[in-house]
């Protein structure tokens, strides 16, 4: 790395047409913490080409009271490095960062020598306390044992329990005070081994703090983010019911349309088709009541008629009229031979309709009967015709 | 001062806490999304185990009734009765259809309609047979089909030639009615 502490020795390198990496500090930089002396030198002139302040403390993001360092490039310098390919980086911030690295309250001296190692040095002094650049000093002076020790003299006073690091490019200062105090560090290459890469801005205006929209919408990002995660979360649990709904409704859309119906009408067709047909039930009744009326003796069956009705069937199955025989569920039409020693036709028919109830099992009632006259092999014969209801 | 940094990400985190803190009602009106999708899940799954345990009725349904499309016109009704298949004997030239009704259970339509013939124009069929036996047993062959409904029946004796007669009041095949119960 190139050191670099005047215009003459930057316009050498420039037209050299050299590539190296270089350090700005010297005559070309204006280096100071006080944002006064930073802003009364950017409106005074166009000498120095403000850059992007620096934060000269270390864990102290949200104190109230920062400390920045503020840097000003001369504008000439700025001119001859616009379009230079090499990497820039300023003195001031290489120090910055290995005072802030330091532990103890420190001092560290560095600098360049603008016109040559033997000519007066540009030495830089930053002093910090308690991790924070404290104040910044900027001396012209020759490395001998005298001048460091009168350069230093009022700064080492002001902070007796200061670290002194002095660091290259400075040459070590002879044998003196300065030296043998035991506070004194070679600091050596230490703070120009790791280079500092900040933003070196060579046209005016460019310091001005940036919008720094990044970190902004990053943090707005991560709310979002957040949110739509747990949104997601909760929406694929939606989603997954959904599905489940979906696979379980397949085939069965529109029957489930009409859900009650459908299954309603399952359920009474069910109880429909489980029915045993009436019509059936009806012809047993009417067996029973044929083969009950065929074993009365000598009986000349007229008709036997039976109701459909099922008194069994709790379930109302409309279709119509119900069947009626006078209100009874059967009838039954029947004629037997007039005997008189019965006492008449009458009395004769209370017997007969118990004698139908024992042999039918249903409850038989005489509901009328009549006379009348039957040709049975040419011959006239008196019957008597009963008809019986009942139920079952 | 603020510095553009600290306000950036002030902003920023401003932006975030907005959709942050709509978070709990966003969850809340989810969460009841969910619950009642999670009811309407489980009311169709108990809907659907019934269903599918019915269905099977659907295919007897189709198996014991012919649709009421394949009845066209009286010919086809007579025919449906196969009186002829039993032993039995109906005229005819005398078979009118009487009536036409509904079946409903309990109220609710199950989708058949009842198709009721009658002889020369009486609610009354008279269905005949050569001998009590053969009609008894006719009438007990027909009366078996589910397709089939007999009303009040009156067995009797024809004046003139003492054949064994059944009068049939309401007799009617039962077809089915796709078109009005809907299909399901």
């Amino acid at each position: 790395m190139e050191f670099i502490g005047s215009v003459e020795h930057l316009t050498d390198i420039i037209e050299d047409g050299v590539q190296v990496d270089i350090a700005l500090g010297g005559d070309l930089v204006f280096v100071t913490n006080e944002k006064d002396a930073i802003a009364r030198l950017g409106s005074d002139d166009d000498a120095y080409v403000m850059q992007q302040r620096r934060m000269a403390s270390r864990g102290r993001v949200f104190d109230k009271e920062k400390v920045f360092l503020y840097i000003g490039l001369d504008s000439e310098a700025a001119t001859l490095l616009d379009g230079y390919k090499g990497r820039i980086v300023f003195q001031a911030d290489q120090y910055l960062a290995y005072g802030l690295s330091l532990k103890s309250n420190s001092i560290v001296v560095g600098g360049s020598y603008p016109s040559g190692v033997n000519n007066d040095a540009s030495v830089l002094v930053m002093v910090f306390t308690d991790n924070a650049l404290q104040s910044v000093y900027e001396r012209k002076s020759p490395i001998t044992g005298y001048h460091c020790e009168l350069l230093m003299a009022d700064i080492v006073t002001r902070y007796p329990d200061h670290q002194i690091h002095w660091c290259a490019p400075l040459e070590l200062p002879p044998m003196s005070d300065l030296t043998t105090n035991p506070l004194f560090v070679d600091a050596g290459q230490s703070a120009t081994t790791v280079r500092v890469n900040r933003k070196v801005s060579l046209k005016k205006g460019a310091e001005k703090e940036g919008l720094y929209l990044v970190p902004g919408i990053v943090t707005a990002l991560v709310g979002f983010f957040a949110y739509v995660g747990i949104v997601g979360f909760y929406w694929a649990g939606i989603e997954s019911e959904r599905n489940q709904y979906a696979r379980l409704i397949a085939g069965y859309e529109e029957a489930y349309a009409n859900s009650r119906h459908s299954l309603d009408l399952l359920r009474h067709r069910e109880y429909y088709l489980r029915q045993t047909a009436e019509s059936s039930v009806a012809v047993a009744r009417l067996e029973v009541l044929l083969a009950g009326s065929a074993q009365i003796d000598r009986v000349m069956i007229n008709s036997i008629g039976v109701s459909a009705r099922n008194s069994d069937n709790e379930s109302e199955i409309m279709s119509g009229e119900a069947d009626e025989f006078n209100g009874g569920d059967f009838l039954i039409d029947v004629s037997i031979p007039a005997d008189s020693s019965q006492g008449g036709a009458r009395f004769a028919g209370e017997p007969l309709a118990k004698r139908l109830s024992a042999l039918t099992g249903y409850s038989v009632q005489l509901m009328g009967h009549t006379e009348e006259m039957v040709t049975d092999r040419g011959q006239q014969i008196k019957y008597w015709r009963y008809r019986f209801g009942g139920g079952f | 001062m603020l510095t553009n940094k600290v306000l950036s990400i002030g902003l920023g985190a401003a932006f975030a806490a907005a959709f942050l803190l709509s978070l709990p009602k966003t969850v809340e009106a989810m969460s009841g999304l969910k619950n009642r999708q999670i009811t309407a899940n489980h009311a169709l799954e108990e809907w659907r185990e019934a269903y599918q345990a019915l269905l099977p009725v659907n295919t007897v349904w189709e198996n014991t009734f012919v649709s009421a499309s394949q009845i066209a016109d009286l010919v086809h009704l007579y025919r449906a009765f196969r009186f002829d298949q039993y032993g039995l004997f109906v005229d005819p030239d005398t078979t009118m259809q009487t009536s036409t009704e509904s079946v409903s259970v309990n109220g609710v339509e199950v989708g058949v309609r009842k198709l009721c013939v009658g002889s020369a124009g009486a609610q009354v069929l008279a269905v005949h047979a050569p001998s009590v036996g053969e009609l008894r047993v006719g009438i007990k062959a027909l009366s078996e089909r589910n397709d089939i409904s007999l009303g009040q029946m009156t067995m009797q004796f024809d004046a003139q030639t003492g054949r064994p007669i059944v009068n049939i009041s309401d007799a009617c095949l039962v077809v089915r009615v796709d078109a009005e119960s809907g299909e399901i």
